[in-house]
């Protein structure tokens, strides 16, 4: 008697094979590609897709959260009593130096008025938490948990206490994507705080790592520079802290020199963040009236 | 009655074998998507593509190019990279997977680890291809890195699978 299996005509029992199957994989692998630079299509695609997985993700991000936690929870009473006493202190001092930037920042409107200028001032969204972070190529950036439901677009900045963080490539319904600006293809409009020499800082896509561009080769700059955003691009609001100069290579050979900065904000060991937009031009604020801000952004030390 | 019984128990051992390695699919795709510092993150090996090659090299195994195709989509989705980048990556190494079966078997523990460098390094390699493509990698050297700590995880991650067939195999016997 023959085996069950082999009673069926060859055509249908042979299949594909193994190179047709893999050739087909790739051209749809290619379809894909293509499709998703970009594409709205395939930004909804991913988005749905994204949405399905994000209970994973943020399952997966709850033992981390959850041993630092207990961290927390071992500090002696001592050392709590010292952080309450440091953080008052803190305060003080934050809410002198608040009242005499109002101050200031009076007299700032007024002259910008005068000036025909508007007001530079910074506008928060939303609170925003890191869901999961990026792998391989996608390594400098991340998910987080808002999106246009929550009044997140497309092109806003996310920032942390310590600076600029990233900003808003594509954004789903309830999450969205974030680059740093250490992904490659990130440009930052920048100035040097000693100096004022302005220039763009172009993510490598490597971590705490990212080059500051059109720099001359005799341009006044050192290691442990800072540098802060210009506001030229209208999407980060102008003076906010970005990166730190790390070394300066002039050569005699290029008309530039290499300047290699460390960003200010890093987002290990971080989870909330706030997205936010300049309040004069920019981000056109979305249709959806944004939610009131609910807490400050993080400040983990 | 006899042969019955003998399809039986083959579609049983697939059903569990089929179990194995949706498991060790999971495990190795949840650990890939748990953050250790972005530092480390860069240049980590992908469990999942080990995963992929061990199954693919295996004689019966249920991980075929489509299987593999559909778990470097998930894996796409998951760590935010370009759509179809893994998917395609992880249809080729289990199409290399296949091809190389016999000849894995055959093959001596510091040769397999060699094949599987250059597998995954080719993979690697691929991937910055499409990413100097797509938006301009960074340097190769991450794309380095990667493939030589997948290559040192390999003979753990054989001995993590092959206690998981032993245990299949006798889960299969008593079913």
């Amino acid at each position: 008697m023959q085996p069950v299996a082999s009673r069926d005509p060859a055509l249908f029992r042979r299949g594909m094979s193994p190179g047709s199957k893999c050739l087909l994989g790739l051209a749809l692998s290619a379809l894909l590609l293509v499709l998703d630079g970009g594409n709205q299509w395939s930004a909804t695609l991913r988005n749905g897709l994204e949405r399905l997985i994000a209970p994973l993700m943020i399952a997966l991000e709850l033992p981390g959260e959850a041993a630092r936690e207990v961290g927390r929870g071992l500090s002696t009473q001592g050392e709590l009593l010292r952080q309450i006493a440091r953080l008052q202190r803190e305060n003080d001092d934050l809410r002198t130096t608040a009242r005499s930037l109002d101050i200031l920042q009076r007299e700032n409107d007024e002259l910008r008025a005068v000036a025909g200028l508007g007001a530079e001032r910074l506008s928060l969204r939303q609170t925003v938490q890191l869901i999961q972070r990026g792998r391989g190529i996608a390594s400098q950036r991340f998910l987080i948990d808002a999106g246009t439901r929550k009044g997140i677009r497309a092109g806003m900045a996310l920032v942390h206490p310590e600076g600029v963080v990233g900003q808003v490539t594509a954004a789903g319904e309830t999450t969205a994507d974030v680059a740093l600006v250490t992904d490659t293809g990130q440009n930052t409009p920048v100035e040097l705080v000693r100096t004022g020499l302005r220039g763009v800082l172009v993510g490598e896509g490597l971590p705490d790592r990212a080059n500051l561009r059109f720099i001359a080769s005799n341009a006044d700059v050192q290691p442990g520079d800072q540098l802060v955003t210009s506001g030229l691009d209208g999407v980060y609001p102008a003076g906010m802290p970005v990166a730190t100069v790390v070394s300066v290579k002039r050569d005699a050979q290029s008309d530039f020199a290499r300047v290699i900065c460390k960003p200010a904000a890093s987002i290990d060991g971080r989870r909330h963040f706030a997205v936010v937009v300049p309040a004069s031009g920019g981000v056109t604020p979305p249709h959806t009236p944004a939610p009131p801000v609910e807490t400050p952004a993080d400040t983990t030390p | 009655m006899s042969r019955i019984s003998l399809l039986d128990r083959r579609s049983n051992r697939q059903v569990v074998q089929a179990r194995g390695v949706l498991l060790s699919l999971a495990l190795a795709i949840t650990l890939d998507l748990i953050s250790f510092g972005s530092s480390f993150d860069t240049v980590r090996p992908d469990l999942a593509l080990l995963v992929v090659l061990y199954w693919s090299t295996r004689n019966r195994s249920p991980v075929n190019i489509g299987t593999a195709w559909f778990v470097g989509l998930l894996h796409d989705i998951a760590t935010l990279t370009p759509l179809g980048l893994n998917a395609g990556l992880y249809c080729l190494t289990a199409w290399v997977g296949i091809g190389l079966r016999k000849r894995l078997e055959a093959m001596p523990i510091p040769g397999e680890l060699l094949l599987v460098l250059l597998i995954l390094l080719g993979g690697s390699m691929l991937s910055w291809g499409v990413g100097l493509l797509l938006d301009g990698s960074p340097s190769p050297q991450t794309h380095l890195i990667g493939p030589l700590l997948g290559t040192l995880c390999w003979p753990l991650v054989l001995l993590l699978m092959r206690s998981l067939s032993t245990r299949r195999r006798r889960v299969g016997r008593y079913d």
